[in-house]
């Protein structure tokens, strides 16, 4: 075997099998195995019956219009090139200009070309699979109303292939010249985070604004924008055309016009993307002139000052965990200036459904919320210096209430601030905003909850980039979907409740709830911590 | 103050790493842990300091029991891995301030003992700085000065010397001889015979799990070097 051969199966070995997707214990126990089968098919079950449903009834209603179906294939390439830039952009960093094992590839006789190459296949395999996802409803949509046939999909999987090779270029590019250009400034890192946020922030608000009001199918309404998208962007064309009408010039085009730009990207690029990677390990110790602050604060503040530290010192992690927070502080400070485009942009998330705003708000909440779930990922976090808190002593039972309450402030601190600022936007009453703060902190303090749960039983201290924990483990997969869940059963029991009483009184019944089951969940996770710690492997 | 009593343990259940390990370390001694790679040196070290479960056995420290009052032994142990993995988000002070905290030393006990030990390891420029920024040696010596911040009565290290320079090597010596005198015990592992040979007072030998033998150091070598007493009872 070639020794690109050789290193793509090792790479997508190490960086691909079941004990490094899903943690190093998975396989103990039969429950852990049927727990993770069961949450796979929750998530897949939420997904398709959300975006899948849409994107059905989307196809269903482009099919009665004659040479609209294959506009679904345009979305097909621009949820899949969205997906690619998002992860290549995140993900380049780590996965090819700064990879964790160049110390041990760095010195094998491989040609730059060959060893970046292999990177990049591993980083493609994770577009793809992401991207597979992402665009499985629309697929699916699109093959129940039109009929290809076979060497339609044969040409789908190939273009497919291709398809995402382009973006990725250009999000590899864009990540490496905001990181060339930011490791230049002092505080290098922060600049970088503030950067690629806004990047990504500037993708999320102009892919929502593709979308109108009034359309019952948000989807529908973003057709006008992505066939305009489709006309001006070639590729786009193509790809549709290769599909839908089996035409071997457009696939052709396709392959071309990605196999080119990613091939050259390696073939050029590949020795300066290896020369970064060695200037990595040779970061300069900054000598600062600062005295030294010998500040002392009791063990549970000083395992809340860790955590800290570690999340702001983990890019990966701000980017991931931190999206939440940012977010909601920009929408509510815009919501001061622009609120009637605020609402509209709200509303677009609700995917047509029509809601009173306060309900909209909470649910927005309730969203970002969820999307913050250090405590299901950071005991893993610890990897190998997990040594340190086991040996020091400090409980287990503080480590972990360490490792709530730092998610509880980072949810529900940014979450009262921009509930105040929504408040004053929106003009609600003081009582009605008091009762969504009471309610939205109970429901971080029950995720958070929830999240040291997983992440005892879900550890993974084995691996090699914090992005492994941060986006590929079952922890996060738990703690995202299981937050998302938990607001779906909240909002049910709270619209149950308002049957009964005003929804003010409905929230904070459901807050009580909340916040009683939370407290049991976190008094059964310190006992877990207790006894689960000594046996960990790490 | 460091009593191991029929210590095994095992990672699969079948086979032992470490069988019906028993040692007394007494006050003022240093103790050398000798064996082959895989013999089970770190996981009784580990099991010592709280990090390892075991299934048979007794670990005693100051006459607190690891497994039954964990936080009470912890107190007075330091201990120091063979790979020196710390949090790299922090900087070297951040580090020894977050240990000192765990500890509850107080500003004015940790600043002198921070600055007298830092300085001694030429770590004192370079506290304010990301420990990501440090080398393998660095980061050693970041660990064995928060290991000296609560002065350890047990002080369990595993392979020490490794990535240490020279004169680092020297003072860690003297550190060890320094503790011994107030009344403190060392107990290392290693496999650099010369040093356990100068440095150590007593030695035991492991070989696949079994304590082979034990005693002071003038007992184990006798009128033969301890490298030569230690390959012939591997190859036995």
């Amino acid at each position: 075997m070639t020794a690109f051969g050789t290193l793509t199966r090792t790479l997508l070995r190490v960086n691909f099998s079941p004990r490094r997707i899903l943690g190093t214990s998975y396989s103990d126990s039969k429950g852990k195995q049927i727990l993770i089968a069961v949450a796979i098919l929750y998530i897949v079950v939420l997904y398709m019956g959300g975006f899948g449903f849409l994107f059905y009834d989307l196809a269903r209603t482009l099919s009665t219009i004659p040479g609209m179906i294959e506009s679904l294939l345009l979305y097909v390439y621009l949820y899949a090139a969205g997906g690619t830039v998002l992860i290549v952009f995140f993900r380049a960093d780590a996965m090819l200009f700064r990879f964790a094992d160049f110390d041990i590839l760095g010195p094998l006789p491989i040609k730059p070309r060959t060893l970046v190459a292999a990177k990049a296949l591993v980083l493609m395999t994770n577009v793809y699979a992401t991207s597979l996802f992402a665009i499985a409803p629309i697929a699916f949509g699109y093959f129940s109303f039109a009929t290809p046939g076979i060497a339609g999909i044969l040409l789908f999987v190939l273009v497919f292939l291709f398809a995402p090779l382009l973006p990725a270029v250009a999000a590899a590019l864009v990540s490496f010249l905001i990181r060339l250009v930011t490791d230049r400034l002092p505080k290098s890192k922060m600049f970088n985070t503030i950067l690629m946020f806004a990047f990504f922030l500037g993708i999320m608000f102009s892919s929502f604004s593709f979308a109108g009001t009034g359309e019952s199918n948000p989807f529908l309404a973003q057709s006008a924008v992505i066939a305009a998208f489709g006309a001006r962007f070639w590729p786009m064309g193509w790809f549709a055309a290769a599909i839908h009408e089996g035409s071997l010039v457009a696939a052709a085009l396709v392959i071309v016009s990605g196999g080119v730009p990613f091939a050259a990207f390696i073939l050029i690029l590949s020795k300066l993307i290896l020369k970064t990677n060695a200037k990595a390990r040779n970061a300069i110790a900054t000598r600062k002139k600062r005295t030294l602050d010998y500040r002392s604060s009791s063990a549970f503040r000083a395992m809340l000052g860790k955590e800290w530290r570690t999340f702001v010192g983990v890019q990966m992690y701000i980017f991931n965990v931190g999206f939440g927070p940012v977010i909601m502080i920009v929408l509510s400070v815009a919501s001061l200036f622009f609120a009637d485009r605020v609402l509209a942009f709200l509303f677009e998330m609700t995917e047509g459904v029509v809601v009173p705003v306060h309900f909209l708000i909470l649910g927005f909440i309730a969203f970002a919320v969820s999307m913050v779930y250090t405590s299901a990922i950071s005991l893993s976090i610890e990897g190998k210096r997990f040594w340190i808190v086991k040996s020091l002593p400090v409980s287990p039972a503080t480590v972990m209430d360490a490792k709530l309450v730092f998610n509880v402030l980072l949810g529900s601190v940014p979450a009262v601030f921009a509930l105040t600022l929504l408040s004053i936007a929106f003009a609600f009453p003081i009582p009605d905003a008091l009762a969504m703060i009471v309610g939205v902190v109970a429901f971080s303090f029950l995720t958070s909850a929830l999240g040291s749960i997983v992440n005892l039983r879900f550890p993974k201290f084995d691996f090699h980039h914090e992005v492994e924990v941060v986006k590929q483990s079952i922890g996060a997969l738990l703690g995202v979907f299981g937050g998302f869940g938990i607001a779906l059963v909240g909002g049910f029991a709270m619209f149950g409740l308002t049957r009964v009483m005003d929804w003010q009184y409905a929230l904070l019944a459901t807050a009580a709830l909340a916040a009683i089951a939370g407290y049991g969940i976190r008094l059964r996770a310190l006992r877990l911590a207790e006894n689960l710690f000594i046996k960990m492997k790490a | 103050m460091l009593k191991i009593s029929h210590f095994s343990k095992s990672y699969d259940g079948k086979k032992k790493a470490c069988d019906d390990v028993s040692l007394t370390v007494e006050a003022g001694e240093i103790y050398g842990f000798i064996g082959h790679n895989g013999a089970g040196k770190t996981t009784l070290l580990k099991s010592i300091a709280g990090i390892l479960d075991f299934e048979a056995g007794t670990i005693e420290i100051d006459g607190k029991s690891i497994k039954t009052e964990p936080l009470e032994a912890k107190r007075v142990i330091a201990y120091i891995p063979d790979n020196p993995d710390v949090y790299e988000t922090l900087t070297g002070l951040q580090f020894l301030n977050f240990v000192a905290d765990i500890f509850g030393i107080p500003v004015a006990e940790r600043k002198p003992k921070i600055e007298r030990h830092a300085g001694m390891f030429d770590l004192l420029g370079v506290l304010n700085d990301s420990i990501a920024t440090y080398s393998h040696g660095m980061k050693q010596k970041l660990v064995i000065i928060s290991a000296l911040i609560h002065d350890p009565k047990v002080f369990i290290l595993d392979e020490p010397f490794v990535g240490l320079d020279p004169k680092a090597a020297y003072q860690l010596k003297e550190i060890f001889r320094d503790l011994c005198a107030k009344g403190a015990l060392v107990f290392f592992s290693t496999h650099i015979l010369e040093v356990a040979e100068k440095l150590c007072t007593k030695v035991a030998i492991i070989k696949q799990g079994k304590i082979v033998a034990s005693g002071t150091t003038a007992e184990i070598t006798k009128d033969q070097s301890l490298e030569s007493v230690f390959l012939e009872l591997i190859e036995k």
